[in-house]
């Protein structure tokens, strides 16, 4: 049944390996360029001190602009890490069942000696392994350029769904989603369809509504110093936040606020306040005096970049043990479907 | 006592609001080659799909072989070889690649056997299955359910829309093998030739419900043509179910079944042909939309001696 079940997605498969090849292909050539441009720009003369950066501002100046460009195309990139092995994932899935519903194949695969069980334990079993081969290299490779174009914050950014597993992880649920949905729909054309509906959903609230609340959150209190220079008189917030941490919000609270990140009506509500308080003067001692009448305090709420691995372990859980449930979900409707 | 190989009680099955079949109590025992005859429509493929184990009964019980058709049942289906009335194959395989599957999965898989058919046939194992006629993707997924080694097959219509040339082959191959291995085949066919050539047992489903069941000699010897003067019809004798009646301008033709040797009371018997003896049950549906008589329906259910 391993064989068959390989024989079945053997040219789709391939048609991947190959695409994906050439992905990677651009992501290596891409990262040591880019990574050549930051070198290049950090070593001296452009960070050597003794007035170089100075005499090599021009040379400095279009090294950093080519560094930038070069790493301008980092959503294509992060996309490229993502797309071919969630779009793998779902035709995987869609055909899986629905493909053989719709051939009528099954009556065929059915009728043999084998239970439904075996039948679709197998061929889910010979997919993922497929997905997980295709996908190691992948997340390799991504995981490699993340780190060498150094983009930062790596918890926060854009590129996070490309870091790491997520990768594997993502094109493993959107399988597993596919081939519940073909089940359902019995058509593998709509399964394709619905189940890229239902990924984007996904993807976005597991982005928005669910990442932050994988790992706990840390308070920063801003120090204000009032700074004067000449006429003119300024206010500098400082936060002890570390560096490449996740802002999850900044802005005014209440001094006994808890450590939960406020609603937006909530910041809008103090900051109206404080846009009150300030009518009356708009120097930096006026604003300081109402931040102290009105009870607030200037604070950032971050995740600290060390939670990265953290992050990328629970959030990858989290779509796995979905993907479980789904392939669970579709086992019990498969046990009981109409050939 | 011999164990039927398809035994069901008031086996049924609805898709929606539609019932595909209907109150169907069958008994076909081991050893026989059955016909299962009616108009599309009729329940064929679904009382056929229900028995391979692909579609769940909405009432009744249906067992295969002694044992409940279940789908988990592996060591049942097995023992069962069906062929779709769509012939479903991996159309990109090659004839070997599908062997291959067909060894993976069953454990009685005869290789030589599946190899040795298709020769006789002149297809090539590693001819693609979607450059085949659709004669040869027939045959080619016949000799998958043959190399199972079943103990019972199931064919929905195996022969439709084949050439003479194919349908004969066809036809040769299954003979053979019932002959050499005595496999119980239960085939449904619209082909009423094929009944009378290839059939031991005749199974006629209508309108959802089946209308008739028995050993062809039995049919045979259960059915007459009562003829008599249009002008002057004498009274049906006892004993007798009118299953058709055609009427010229001079005469009066009843097909009846009878339960009780025919005496001459003013009536011209003879035995039908088979065809006529079909044609008439199917016509009779048609016309009626109800099974002959309520005599008829304990008849063929057993009820009545």
């Amino acid at each position: 049944m391993t064989w068959m079940s390989w024989r079945l997605q053997r040219s789709l498969y391939l048609f991947f390996v190959v695409a994906t090849a050439v992905v990677l292909g651009l992501t290596l050539s891409n990262g040591l360029h880019t990574a050549s441009l930051l070198h290049q720009w950090k070593a001296t003369p452009c960070h050597g001190g003794n007035g170089f950066n100075v005499r090599y501002q021009a040379y400095c100046h279009d090294l950093f602009n080519n560094y930038m460009h070069s790493r301008s195309a980092d959503q294509f990139y992060a996309l490229m890490a993502v797309v071919p092995l969630t779009l793998l994932g779902i035709l995987l899935g869609a055909n899986l069942v629905a493909g053989e519903i719709e051939s009528t194949t099954v009556r065929v695969a059915w009728t043999q000696s084998i239970t439904r069980r075996r039948w679709y334990a197998s061929k889910a079993a010979v997919a993922l392994a497929s997905l997980t081969a295709l996908s190691l290299p992948v997340c390799l490779t991504y995981t490699w350029w993340i780190a060498t174009v150094d983009f930062a914050p790596r918890i926060s950014s854009t590129t996070f769904a490309a870091d790491g597993w997520m990768p594997l992880v993502i094109a493993v649920f959107a399988f597993a989603l596919a081939t519940l949905i073909g089940v359902v729909l019995r058509r593998p054309g709509r399964a394709i369809a619905a189940t890229l509906l239902v990924m984007i959903l996904v993807t976005w609230a597991i982005q928005n509504e669910v990442r932050p609340h994988l790992v706990a959150h840390h308070w920063a209190s801003g120090v204000t110093t009032v700074v004067t220079k000449g006429d003119f008189t300024g206010a500098n917030v400082s936060f002890s936040t570390p560096p490449n941490s996740w802002i999850l919000f900044q802005g005014y609270v209440p001094t006994d606020w808890g450590h939960t990140v406020p609603t937006r009506g909530q910041t809008s509500r103090w900051n109206d306040e404080l846009a009150s308080c300030m009518s009356h003067g708009s120097s930096a001692n006026d604003f300081t005096t109402c931040v102290q009448r009105l009870g607030l305090r200037n604070v950032q709420v971050y995740v600290a970049d060390n939670e990265f691995w953290a992050l990328q372990m629970r959030e990858g859980a989290v779509y796995l043990a979905a993907a479980a449930l789904l392939l669970g979900a579709g086992l019990v409707l498969v046990r009981g479907a109409k050939a | 006592m011999t164990t039927p190989v398809l035994e069901t009680h008031q086996l049924a099955k609805r898709f929606a609001r539609t019932w595909a079949l209907r109150d169907c109590t069958l008994s076909i025992p081991p050893g026989r080659v059955v016909a299962l005859v009616g108009p599309n429509g009729a329940g064929k493929s679904t009382l056929l799909r229900m028995a391979a184990g692909l579609w769940r009964p909405t009432q009744g019980t249906i067992e295969v072989l002694g044992e409940r058709a279940d789908r988990e049942n592996s060591a049942l289906v097995g023992r069962i070889g069906y062929l779709d009335q769509e012939r479903p194959v991996y159309q990109g395989f090659r004839v070997d690649e599908l062997f291959r599957f067909g060894r993976a999965t069953n454990p009685t898989w005869d290789m030589d056997a599946a190899r040795a058919y298709v020769d006789q046939l002149g297809i090539s194992l590693r001819d693609r299955v979607n450059n085949l006629s659709s004669g040869q993707q027939a045959q080619v997924a016949l000799a998958m359910s043959l190399a199972k080694r079943p103990e019972l097959l199931i064919l929905d219509e195996p022969a439709a829309a084949l050439d003479p040339v194919a349908r004969e082959d066809l036809l040769r191959l299954l003979m053979r093998e019932v002959a050499e291995r005595r496999t119980s085949v239960i085939l449904s066919t619209h082909a009423l030739g094929d009944v009378a050539s290839i059939c031991d047992y005749l199974v006629i489903l209508s309108r959802s419900r089946v209308v008739l069941a028995d050993d062809l000699e039995f049919v045979g010897q259960s059915h007459r043509l009562l003829s008599a003067s249009s002008t002057a019809t004498p009274t049906l004798p006892d004993g007798v179910t009118v299953i058709g009646t055609r009427t010229s301008s001079r005469e009066v033709t009843h097909l009846a079944r009878t339960t009780l040797p025919l005496v001459d009371d003013g009536w011209q018997v003879s035995e039908p042909t088979l065809d006529e003896v079909i044609l008439a049950y199917l016509r009779h549906e048609t016309d009626h939309g109800v099974t002959p008589t309520h005599e008829l329906d304990q008849v063929l259910r057993g009820e009545a001696s």
